[in-house]
């Protein structure tokens, strides 16, 4: 059924998440009268974080999820490292919305208001000069339209509202933003940034630089340290759509929040040539509304949003909206990841910590950032995420030993033992990629998703140097019992959700769908600010990117419209 | 797995042959009432009963309860009904039954069943020649069971140990500044 209500707003955004969310508060401080969709369901601040504080004893089966279970609704997302009975809620079910596979991708998604930035990781990197100028330099992708001067300033805007713990470094391969005051280093992991330091002069280890507050920012709380930031915060430490963003655009009043509207597709106008709104789909009553509005900003998700466009079919572009390039749903990429090296220490057995940081450590890439560190076999680089800790009592299930002894022994904290997890930029390719099945639909008769995505002979060779780099790193800071393992296999495109390119910025609206302000070379009102613009993936975890654009974009969007130019 | 595998399987864990009409009682599953205040899932009243003594030896009451007083027998049972594939649960199960229909452990007091845990704790982690593969992988799940339902209770995590407090972050503080590990 179609009831076509003429519902008019200033400004849609599709999707309520991470860049939703940041898109909403910014057309809303500015005045235009919003109007949020969002697929999943409604979920508030504080009265929908149902299992925050909840101890394993409160949960059913201690938090763990039966493998039967995880198998038949959970394949994928089940595969979350932080999937659990405290956070399966906020994942959909993949036997409820499936997508194909034409190669394996891990395809993660969060059905509700706030998207994905409920559980991200929180990792805040700006990318820097050279990883804008990285596709033009060795010829992989477009060149960007952007440098990194353009969105300098967002960064600086968007970090002091997200709120960015961390130290400077000083590095150019990864600049300095306004960051609150950083988290503290363990024993191990002071010690060991010590000694990589002194054994190699190119590299930095640094206390992770993440969205968590350490000290009060627009009257939101200080981090309070329970360590399951994925559960939701009440005090808003951390920054998520939900207890931030959308909260300061509901302060304006400009805001209509609406959950369980599934955007079909964008409706064109051939004869303005603009998007005029969208099609929504009522997730209950499988009711169709068309919204309209001035200007459309697409913050779906990478896949999300590209599936939206590729659906958006008219006349004028029968592959979907905005894609006379035929480079939408190319160009996907993800980082790679799935090295992990782990060592253990007995040199600290006095230290301890006291607290959950929701926080690691990092080391910056420091390959093929000049002529010292090019590397003849691979271009591009990696980065190390880390972190360490003393083992718990669940060890004396590994090991000999029963009755009192037992007890008596585990309770005191075990060895300490620290890792390191390698992420790796990959490079745009055109086979990576996205498209609507023919014939599958899924159940509210929208095409289901085809992705087919893998690794490349760049990423191969990359991830064998980060192997031996992260070998010699533990060795160095004396860790024994090193293990370094590449499960390539398990980790296929998607885990790390950082999925991005698939509707690209570029200079030409031959090779990409967006320009240098995340706006459609092809239609005018049409905005795209999710990491589906992104024209290459960096190494840097990218949420802060894509708000900066978004800020950015919005800022831009809005110069149009007073100015009538859209 | 079926039953013709459960039983080749108890045949190799006690090391001889039994007939399969003596084993299929052990087999039939469980509905008995359990007589303590707590509806059984999937255990029977003597396994419930076996597992309880063996979680108290492996957890005794100290100066802070033990393992049952914390609910791993109860623990177990859940986790044996709702975590764990039926096919896995009934071989753990077959096994452990296969253990009781060898030594009577209801007949034998908690000093001599001590006695006889140790033993199979001992071996579970080395296995010498007499003990199988698969009587080692059932005497290891148990004990993780025992440990992580321990661990996991409201006993074994504020009690045993400390939760974290909430508020800051130390960490860089020296292992003196609290008595016991942190349980989360």
């Amino acid at each position: 059924m179609y009831l076509h209500k003429r519902v008019e707003f200033d400004a849609i955004v599709v999707g309520s998440g991470m860049t939703g969310g940041y898109a909403a508060k910014e057309l809303c401080e500015k005045g235009l009268k919003t109007l949020v969709l969002e697929r999943g369901v409604s979920f508030e601040h504080n009265s929908s974080f149902v299992t925050e504080h909840k101890k394993p004893f409160d949960l059913p089966l201690r938090g763990q999820i039966p493998p039967a279970e995880l198998q038949m609704d959970y394949a994928t997302q089940g595969k979350v490292y932080l999937f659990d009975q405290a956070t399966k809620h906020l994942f959909v079910k993949d036997s409820e919305q499936p997508y194909i596979q034409e190669k394996p991708f891990d395809w993660i998604r969060a059905n509700q208001v706030g998207g994905r930035s409920l559980m991200w990781a929180r990792q805040t990197y700006r990318w820097s000069p050279m990883d804008f100028e990285s596709n033009l330099k060795d010829g992989h992708g477009v060149d960007w339209p952007i440098r990194y001067k353009d969105i300098e300033p967002w960064y600086d805007y968007a970090e002091s509202f997200v709120g960015i713990s961390g130290r400077a470094e000083g590095l150019a391969q990864l600049p300095d933003g306004k960051f609150l005051a950083p988290m503290e280093m363990t024993a191990v992991e002071k010690h060991a940034k010590a000694a990589i330091e002194s054994s190699y002069s190119d590299r930095t280890m640094t206390i992770g630089r993440c969205a968590v507050l350490t000290q009060e920012l627009n009257g939101r709380q200080p981090c309070h340290y329970c360590g399951e930031c994925e559960r939701g915060c009440s005090t808003r430490s951390y920054f998520s759509s939900v207890s931030v963003s959308l909260p300061a655009a509901a302060a304006t009043g400009n805001m209509t929040l609406q959950p369980n509207s599934i955007v079909h597709s964008i409706i064109y106008n051939p004869e303005t040539g603009r998007a005029e709104g969208v099609h929504v789909i009522d997730a209950l009553t499988r009711e169709m509304t068309a919204y309209f509005a001035k200007v459309i900003f697409m913050c779906a998700s990478t896949l999300g949003t590209t599936q939206i466009m590729l659906n958006s079919k008219s006349e004028s572009f029968p592959n979907g909206i905005a894609n006379g390039s035929g480079v939408l749903g190319h160009y996907l990429g993800d980082h790679h990841m799935g090295i992990n090296a782990s060592g253990f220490s007995d040199s600290f057995n006095d230290r301890f910590y006291s607290g959950s940081r929701p926080n690691g450590i990092y080391i910056p890439r420091f390959r093929n950032l000049d002529s010292e560190s090019v590397r003849s076999d691979y271009v591009r680089g990696f980065a190390y995420q880390g972190s360490s800790w003393r083992a718990g009592p669940g060890r004396g299930a590994s090991s000999a030993g029963i009755g009192a002894d037992l007890k008596d022994r585990l309770r005191d904290p075990g060895p300490w033992e620290m890792q390191l997890w390698g992420y790796g930029e990959t490079l745009p390719r055109f086979e990576n990629h996205c498209r609507l099945s023919p014939n599958a639909v899924d159940q509210w008769g929208i095409p289901q998703l085809i992705v087919s995505a893998d690794w490349g002979e760049n990423e191969k060779a990359m991830r064998r140097d980060c192997m031996e780099c992260a070998q010699e790193m533990m060795e160095a800071a004396g860790f024994r019992d090193i293990s370094v393992t590449d499960d390539i296999e398990n980790n296929p495109q998607g885990l790390a959700i950082h999925e991005m390119g698939t509707a690209r910025m570029g200079r030409d609206p031959k090779t990409s769908v967006l320009n240098g302000f995340n706006q459609a070379h092809e239609v005018n009102n049409l905005f795209v600010t999710d990491g589906a613009c992104m024209a290459s993936t960096a190494v840097q975890n990218p949420s802060i990117t894509y708000l900066a654009l978004t800020a950015r974009a919005v800022n831009y969007a809005v110069g149009l419209l007073k100015s009538g130019a859209i | 797995m079926n039953r013709r595998d459960a039983i080749s399987r108890l045949g190799v864990l006690i090391g001889g042959t039994l007939s399969a009409s003596t084993l299929s009682g052990l087999l039939a599953g469980c509905s008995t009432p359990s007589s303590v205040d707590y509806a059984l899932q999937i255990l029977t009243e003597p396994q419930f009963a076996l597992f309880g003594r063996i979680a108290n030896i492996i957890i005794p009451e100290t100066d802070t309860p033990g393992a049952t007083e914390a609910g791993v027998d109860r623990f177990i049972d859940t986790m044996l009904a709702k975590y764990y594939p039926l096919a896995e649960t009934r071989h753990f199960l077959s096994l452990w039954d296969a253990f009781g229909m060898m030594y009577s452990p209801e007949e034998i007091d908690d000093v001599e069943l001590e006695t006889m845990i140790l033993r199979e704790d001992s071996q579970a982690y080395n296995i010498t020649g007499s003990q199988s593969e698969s009587a080692a992988w059932a005497f290891r799940l148990l004990k993780e069971l025992v440990i992580s339902g321990y661990y996991t209770s409201e006993i074994g995590m504020t009690e045993e140990l400390r939760v974290k407090p909430f508020g800051t972050a130390n960490m860089d503080i020296a292992r003196s500044e609290i008595d016991r590990t942190w349980s989360n």
